[in-house]
């Protein structure tokens, strides 16, 4: 089975949902308040493997219970026993056109799709029907034929599965249904004995004393004493459950039992199943997530997936590392209206090497796409000032990261992508060469550009702003990271002065008349640009810092002004 | 040899049976379903079909799980409806000639792949009974199920009395030996086992007579009478009311054309009843005259569906009731019966509700004349939709009586003791005796047969002859 498409309607935080799902892999990557999780209990619902649900006046959207709720999956790869008509559901199959519409009849280019939609008034009593536009009234779907949709869920209940209890996945996987209350029969009538054997003579003296008054009132009895009674024992089948050795399921760790919980379900309803799983990372280590994720996404074989689906949510950079990039899905909600996206065809190779080196980005709110390292190394040294300058709140509490846009003509790219999936994204970009696409059409699609005045690259811009102490701090930072000789070497290339080393190490001691201050920033800007400096993440970051520690000496600079405005971005 | 026939025709992939009619027919599909695995769609022609095999089926205990009995319209409906795009079809309740186009579309439909696997998804094999019946597009439907599935027919060609309905869709028999492989015949009449087994062989006996369209000699055939008279009404009125002294014993008269039915039927007292076919044309006919009118239109209308369904009417005493309710005069009758028939017309007259017809239904039922039924079938239609339609909650007359329709196709119905009826009706039914009124009537070997195999008892013949002529419907048309 496999979800070709999900509509939602009022459900939770979703007011419209219309998503076409398009894979058997699919992680849902959003901010906290983008419904990943009202979508993935939307889904558990309309399949719903049992009968009962409990939702209220809250589960409608905004707790408004005049709209009802709607959820509507329309599945493919139906599995014969739903097929059979008139009882079943062949008559009610519709055409799937891949990525693109839901036809009535399953048309000759069409998978055959089954529409399963549950809905829920205001009366709060749930119905699940199976709906096809022909047909006169849509078809109860009872919870017996949704069982055979093969829903698992991996969500907060993880544990019931670990235990012998009604409903539960080892329940399922138990062949004998009577097996279970077989044991606790047998539980009883030992616990019952035991008790009848046992020497409980201060309970037997009560019962003696009972009986004698009860005589008094008119009520004899024979031989009144102790007993168990077993009714008032609850052993319902949660408490028969797994154990490791003595130590019961509930004493595993987290990420043990989830995993333990999901092969037992996963078991249960085979390979063809949805496995739907929250934040698939919870409890568990980098490496195990990698591993599940592995498993999940490829067979035993190491070839993909070929039936069932895997629905995933995730908060976990090694997710995104894991998984490739088409398998992803950003999920944004605005006003109750979700969308859900992903990356298209011909930028998922620039997208891959993004998610790969900078996973974390994904898990971000506000993007900045930087032209190179060099920027992102100035934004890392500069984040405790913006930290500071706004009363502690530090910028990646605002959701704020950093990505190198890997030079100008393809940052631009990385940075409309970003944006088409549903991130706020800016560009952060040197100005000595002009971008591709140009920062006009970027501005013009809603992504900021932030730029340095007078056509600079960044070396030029901050060595021509920054107070000397600031200049002569740099130089020190790089005679430490590279060595001395090398930096001073490289300067003086640019200066067309040849033993500028001979004239010391301090940048004052380098001006003369042959050298102005000027040409001698100019010179070791364009070293540094030319030597990759700071694009090295410890100098880069320096860079930062000294920037930081500079600005308040220097406000009326463009550097100032350009950093200015990014930071009112970020905290915009 | 007879015994290994239930399990050949189970292990048939694609096969027909011919079955004379009384040998046993929906037995041996019952039993070949029980040696058959998974389950059997099992299609026929008639709703009284339909329910034959069902009952079948239920008195031998085959579990629900292992059959699905339909007729091949309402399946080929219940495919093309669904799917209306491919189908080309849209028709929800198809009407007179509107289901000849219905098994094109079907078909159509039957030939896509997803179809493929809803139809094996739901069926292991498929039975089609009253094989001969089939139009030529019910035929080819039947072929693209059978290039799915296993497929057995069941028919008779002598049975195929349907020319006049199907006419150029008529399927000859030959292209159903064409399509299908003979896997054996029927050969023993149970039916007249215990009554009169004579009967029954000589009726086998005289099969080839008939499928060669050549003359039948009634003379001396075991319990066949031959009442030699050029054949008129009042001679048919007399030879039915024969019949009258027979306690508990069941009768069919046969004539070939309905209105001749109901012209007897209401000559005969009510003790013949005619019996209608199940689509129940006449009803809707009059249901969707009578609800278009109102006031005194419907007032006069009512009176013609009774002049059309009731006999021995005082026409007088009518017209003058009826001249006084349309007239707003006062009612000069005093006989108190037709009081009542006056009060119920004033509030059909006034009031446009379906529920005022019924008071004047049951009026004309106790006038003192008696009046007899041309047909209780028709009469009792139309009161029970005006009982069950209701004008303000919109279910309009012609609505109920189509939900009568159903009802009666449905849960199928025994025909009266007594009753007069068409070949084309009473195909499927049996009764003690029977009663050709006039042999001139059935001159096609089909419809003789059709009759002389109903009764199990006796076969009585109102002719000029002992010998019959007869030909092969094929020829005649």
């Amino acid at each position: 089975m496999i979800i070709r498409h999900l509509r939602i309607e009022n459900f939770r935080g979703v007011r419209s949902l219309d998503w076409h799902l398009a894979g058997r892999v699919i992680c849902l990557v959003g901010p906290n308040d983008s419904t990943k999780t009202a979508i993935l209990d939307a889904i558990e619902l309309v399949l719903l493997p049992r009968g009962y649900i409990g939702l209220t006046d809250a589960d409608f959207y905004q707790a408004e219970v005049a709209n009802p709720i709607t959820i509507e999956a329309t599945i493919g790869e139906v599995p014969t026993e739903l097929l059979v008509e008139p009882e079943k559901f062949g008559l009610y199959l519709r055409g799937y056109e891949s990525g693109k519409e839901i036809h009535d009849d399953p048309a000759a280019d069409c998978e055959s799709v089954l529409t399963v939609r549950f809905s829920m008034d205001k009366e709060l009593d749930p119905t699940w029907t199976v709906f096809k536009v022909s047909q006169e009234s849509p078809k109860p779907i009872r919870w017996r034929d949704r069982e055979r949709l093969g829903l698992a869920r991996l969500g907060a209940d993880a544990d019931r599965h670990l235990t012998w209890g009604r409903g539960s996945a080892l329940s399922k996987l138990t062949e004998e249904n009577t097996a279970a209350g077989q044991t606790f029969v047998e539980v009883a009538r030992t616990a019952k004995q035991v008790v009848a054997n046992a020497d409980l003579q201060q309970l037997s003296d009560a019962a003696s004393k009972a009986k004698e008054s009860a005589k008094d009132l008119g009520a004899e009895f024979g031989n009144l004493r102790p007993g168990l009674d077993i009714s008032g024992l609850s052993l319902g089948g949660s408490v028969l459950g797994l154990h490791e050795s003595d130590v019961p399921a509930r004493l595993w760790g987290l990420g043990t039992r989830r995993l333990a919980a999901l092969a037992i379900q996963q078991r249960g309803v085979g390979q063809h199943s949805i496995l739907v799983i929250d934040e698939i990372e919870h409890g568990l280590e980098p490496h195990r997530i990698r591993h599940l994720l592995r498993r999940l996404h490829r067979g035993l074989d190491g070839k993909e997936r070929t039936v069932g689906q895997v629905i995933v949510s995730t908060h976990s950079p090694t997710a995104i590392i894991e998984l490739p990039i088409q398998n992803l899905r950003f999920v944004r909600s605005n006003d109750g209206l979700t969308t859900i996206t992903c990356v298209k065809a011909d930028r998922l190779d620039i997208l891959q090497s993004i998610a790969r080196s900078h996973s974390p980005a994904f898990l971000g709110r506000k993007l900045l796409v930087c032209e190179g390292a060099t920027e992102v190394g100035l934004c890392r040294g500069l984040e405790e000032s913006w930290a500071r300058a706004n009363e502690g709140r530090h910028p990646t509490h605002e959701g704020f990261v950093t990505i190198d846009g890997k030079g100008r003509t393809v940052a631009p790219g990385v940075a409309q992508e970003l944006k088409r999936v549903g991130y706020e994204v800016a560009v952060l970009a040197d100005s000595d060469e002009p971008l591709d696409p140009t920062a006009d059409d970027l501005t013009a699609q809603g992504i900021p550009v932030f730029q340095w005045k007078d056509d600079m690259s960044t070396e030029q811009r901050l060595a021509k702003d920054l107070p000397l102490d600031s200049i002569q701090a740099l130089l020190d930072e790089a005679y430490r990271e590279i060595d001395t000789e090398s930096v001073l070497g490289q300067v003086a290339n640019f200066c067309g002065i040849a033993n500028l080393g001979t004239r010391g190490t301090k940048f004052a001691e380098w001006l003369a008349t042959d050298l102005t201050a000027e040409k001698a920033r100019d010179a070791l800007a364009r070293a540094a640009k030319k030597n990759g400096w700071f694009k090295n993440v410890s100098l880069g970051t320096r860079l930062g810092e000294i920037v930081a520690d500079a600005l308040p000496v220097i406000p009326a600079s463009p550097s100032a002004e350009t950093l200015e405005k990014l930071m009112s971005w970020i905290y915009g | 040899m007879a015994d290994a026939l239930p399990k050949d025709v189970a292990a048939c992939k694609r096969g027909l049976v011919v079955a004379p009619a009384g040998c046993g027919k929906t037995h041996l599909i019952t039993e070949a379903v029980q040696y058959c695995t998974g389950r059997q769609l099992v299609l026929t022609h008639t709703h009284a079909g339909v329910k034959a095999i069902r009952d079948r089926m239920t008195r031998f205990s085959i579990p629900r799980e292992r059959y699905l009995v339909c007729t091949i319209d309402s399946f080929a409906l219940r495919y093309a409806t669904a799917f209306p795009t491919l189908s080309g079809w849209t028709t929800q309740q198809p009407q007179g000639d509107e289901w000849s186009s219905l098994q094109p579309s079907a078909t159509k439909l039957l030939k896509e792949n997803f179809v493929e696997s809803v139809l094996r998804a739901s069926y292991a094999g498929i039975f089609v009974d009253e094989y001969q019946d089939c139009t030529v597009g019910q035929h080819e439907l039947v072929l693209q199920l059978a290039s799915v599935l296993p497929c057995r027919v069941f028919g008779d060609p002598l049975q195929s009395v349907f020319w006049e309905v199907n006419k150029d869709q008529t399927l000859p028999w030959n292209r159903v030996e064409d399509s299908f492989e003979l896997i054996g015949d029927l050969t023993h009449p149970h039916r007249w086992t215990e009554a009169n087994e004579r009967l029954g062989w000589w009726l086998l006996e005289i099969r080839p007579s008939l499928l060669a369209g050549q003359e039948i000699n009634l003379a001396g055939a075991p319990g066949v009478i031959v009442q030699q008279c050029e054949s008129n009404q009042q001679l048919q009125l007399a030879a039915c009311q024969s019949f009258l002294k027979l306690e508990g014993e069941s009768i069919i008269a046969f004539r070939k054309w309905r209105p001749h039915c109901h012209y007897l039927a209401g000559r005969l007292n009510n003790a013949f009843i005619a019996f209608e076919d199940a689509q129940c044309e006449d009803l809707l006919e009059w249901a969707r005259k009578i609800e278009k009118t109102e006031g005194a239109d419907r007032v006069r209308l009512l009176i013609k569906f009774a002049e059309k369904w009731l006999t021995r009417l005082p026409a007088k005493s009518i017209d003058a009731v009826v001249e006084a309710v349309v007239n707003r005069k006062r009612n000069r009758a005093r006989r108190p019966d037709l009081i009542r028939l006056f009060d119920g017309l004033l509030s059909v007259r006034d009031n446009a509700d379906f529920s005022t017809i019924i008071p004047v239904l049951d009026a004309f039922e106790s006038l003192q004349e008696i009046p007899v039924f041309k047909s209780r079938e028709v009469w009792f239609g139309l009161r029970n939709a005006a009982l069950n339609s209701n004008s303000s909650s919109g279910r309009s007359l012609y609505e109920a009586a189509w939900h009568h329709r159903d009802v009666v196709r449905r849960s199928g119905r025994h025909p009266a003791r007594r009753c007069i009826a068409t070949p084309l009706l009473v195909k499927g039914l049996e009764c003690d005796h029977a009663l050709i009124l006039d042999s001139k009537d059935f001159q096609d070997a089909e419809s003789l047969y059709v009759c002389l195999t109903r009764a199990s008892r006796t076969v009585t013949v109102l002719s000029p002859s002992s010998t019959l002529k007869v030909q092969r419907a094929s020829s005649l048309h």
